[in-house]
């Protein structure tokens, strides 16, 4: 899961900040697009989350990343919902370049990516978000429960089935090997 | 136990501890088959979340980025919503505004039914049409008669405990323009008639900026942004105001009520006082709401430049020479983001002025000049040097400065726009009428015959040394920090 050194060092200095920065910025961002549709929404989602984090001050142990989650969660369908008000400001930044080393490992990559997204539209919305929260996101059952209010149970049923769903939906030519 | 039990995936994601874990795992020791499944699953979650993780991801901009350090730095607390005081005092004077109508709906008699008056609808006021250089006072929304003799606004701001609703707009009343930055429109004045000058086009073409400009706030229409239209009956839209106020040839300064504007916007001072009081920023409302000079009275450009640069209708500069710049500008004062990374925005733009603004005039040139140096095969490099130099030195006299001779043109697109000190200000004091005009006409033909002398020399390229050279000769070095920015439309609470 998730580590959360930071929380335990003092505001007043961006030392508390920066490794949280670093360490959910990418995360969320993905979390986020995953809601709000657009890359640049997303920023803006998650730029309020830290905002909102660093007027708040440090959390205690454990309660970063769903802390974080939650506030991103509610903010990005926030925006979803009043998306029809919003005027696109379609300047998209320029996507970082892929730390792929090779061509094929690039290729391959991308053939997952487009077979993973393909199969995640087939899924029930509360599946695919919480099969993003716990791969994607790397958050355990308990903070996932937290995030999403449901409970850790019913987190991991739901997990499971879309897991399942997406083996027997996988390629075998994307297979991986245990 | 089979495989496909929930808790056997639990398991595989490592998810299950203390005696759930032991029992699970004596299980996989009896059952290969339970084994087998869990390793494929695990395998499966393995590739499932390195594919997550592949998924290309935009990181927050250096700005967005910035104001987050700056807020966790300074502890910059922004107010709840319900708790700023504008609308704590807003609730307030609706409830008793509600009381006080119920009561009175209750306990007085109804005046006979009378037929309603409207007065005419104003067009277009200039109350100081045969002065010049005069700013356009626009008429705002006609307001019925029987209105103005009793609103919430009126009673509430004679009690001095609504300023915000304070007198309907008449044509007298300096609020109008407050009033009409606050409406939110689309702005477009791209057909209008007036000459126009602005920072692109003197950047575009290299020459000197078009002192009759009257349209400053061309840059807005620069922008790909639409806004809601104002309500039905509100009176004459932004941009009808704004087209009658050219067709005087007065300043039309449109201020827009801002959010989701990615650009920036020309605005006056007024208008920042009135974007400032909605952005419920309090560092901008204290600057804008410092005693700002006239323009009709400033006797030069370089006394009282009206440049804004505003991103997301915030304003980070009201205007030389009245802001009152919070200290928080000069704490993220930083020059480094602007000169090497790729992209800028407007904070990074305003945080590298600052950082030369604190550094005072010598130090800053000796700084500048030395990465001037570095420039000349720096291309990027010296184009930001000469957007830096034209922010941090005014002109010393009525004449801008002219854009740098780089062989290129600076487009400030993309994140931010700008919208420089040089050419707005003078030519707002140059449009106005009679003498003044002719005397600008006039200086704009020997300015024309010079230029035309210098136009062998203009034709080379210069580098970001002598352009720096120039700007100090002809300028005057900033010292009025830019207040930081904000990129990202006002959070509401929930």
């Amino acid at each position: 899961m998730l580590s959360e050194r930071p929380s335990m060092t003092t505001p007043g200095t961006l030392s508390w900040i920066e490794p949280i920065l670093e360490r959910f910025e990418r995360p969320l961002i993905q979390y986020a697009t995953s809601i709000t549709g657009t890359g640049d929404h997303a920023r803006d989602v998650v730029q309020d989350t830290f905002l909102r984090l660093a007027q708040n001050g440090p959390l205690e142990p454990g309660r970063v990343a769903p802390w974080l989650f939650t506030v991103c969660r509610n903010r990005a369908i926030d925006l979803k919902r009043k998306e029809n008000r919003i005027v696109a400001m379609t300047e998209d930044s320029p996507e970082p370049p892929s730390a792929e080393p090779t061509p094929a490992a690039r290729l391959e990559a991308k053939e997952r990516a487009d077979c993973l997204g393909r199969l995640l539209a087939r899924l029930p919305a509360n599946q695919r978000e919480v099969l993003r929260l716990r791969f994607q996101c790397d958050l355990s059952y308990r903070e996932i429960a937290e995030i999403t209010r449901l409970g850790e149970g019913n987190v991991g049923f739901l997990i499971h089935t879309g897991l399942k769903t997406l083996r027997q939906l996988w390629p075998q030519s994307l297979e991986v090997q245990p | 136990m089979n495989s496909d039990d929930p808790k056997l995936t639990a398991y595989a994601l490592g998810e299950l501890s203390g005696p759930e874990r032991e029992v699970m795992e004596k299980l996989l020791k009896e059952d290969a088959s339970l084994r087998a499944e869990a390793e494929e699953t695990a395998a499966f979650a393995r590739m499932l979340g390195e594919t997550f993780h592949a998924e290309p991801a935009p990181l927050l901009a250096p700005g967005q980025r910035a104001e987050v350090l700056e807020e966790a730095l300074h502890g910059r607390k922004t107010i709840p919503f319900f708790r700023r005081p504008w609308v704590a005092r807003t609730l307030a004077a609706a409830a008793t505004l509600a009381v006080l109508a119920a009561v009175g709906r209750f306990a007085l008699p109804r005046p006979a039914a009378a037929p309603l008056a409207y007065a005419p609808a104003p067009a277009v006021t200039d109350e100081k049409a045969d002065q010049p250089q005069s700013d356009a006072r626009i008429a705002a929304a006609p307001v019925p008669a029987n209105k103005q003799q009793f609103t919430g606004g009126a009673i509430l701001a004679s009690r001095g405990s609504l300023k915000e609703n304070a007198a309907p707009a008449t044509p007298n009343n300096p609020l109008d323009l407050d009033k009409l930055a606050s409406t939110s429109a689309t702005l477009d004045l791209t057909n209008a008639q007036a000459p126009t000058t602005d920072f692109f086009r003197n950047t575009q073409n290299g020459a000197p900026p078009d002192l009759t400009a009257s349209k400053p706030s061309e840059p807005a229409n620069r922008s790909n942004f639409a806004a809601k239209q104002p309500a039905a009956g509100s009176g004459p839209s932004a941009t009808a105001r704004a087209r009658a106020a050219l067709e005087t040839r007065e300043t039309a300064q449109v201020g827009l009520a801002g959010q989701n504007y990615g650009d920036g916007i020309a605005i006056s001072t007024r208008n920042a006082q009135a974007l400032a009081k909605q952005s419920q920023n309090e560092e901008a409302l204290a600057a804008a709401e410092a005693p700002a000079p006239s323009l009709t009275a400033a006797p030069s450009a370089a006394a009282a430049p009206l440049s804004t640069v505003s991103t997301s209708g915030v304003i980070i500069e009201a205007s030389k020479g009245q802001a009152r710049t919070p200290a928080d500008s000069m704490k993220n004062a930083d020059a480094s983001a602007l000169l090497t990374q790729p992209t800028f925005t407007a904070q990074t733009l305003a945080a590298a002025v600052n950082h030369y603004v604190a550094l005072g005039e010598e130090a800053a040139h000796q700084e500048l000049a030395t990465l001037a140096a570095k420039a000349s095969n720096d291309r990027p490099l010296r184009d930001r040097i000469g957007i830096l130099c034209q922010v941090l030195y005014t002109p010393r006299e009525a004449t801008a400065l002219r854009a740098p001779r780089f062989g290129n043109t600076l487009v400030l697109g993309g994140a931010y726009t700008y919208t420089g000190t040089t050419s707005v200000a003078s030519g707002i004091l140059k449009a106005g009428s009679g003498e003044k005009a002719l005397a600008a006409k006039r200086e704009l033909s020997s300015k024309a015959k010079e230029a035309k002398d210098a136009k062998e020399a203009e034709a080379a390229e210069e580098s970001a040394a002598d352009y720096l050279a120039y700007c100090r000769e002809h300028g005057v070095f900033r010292t009025v920090p830019i207040p930081l920015p904000k990129t990202s439309p006002e959070s509401t609470e929930k």
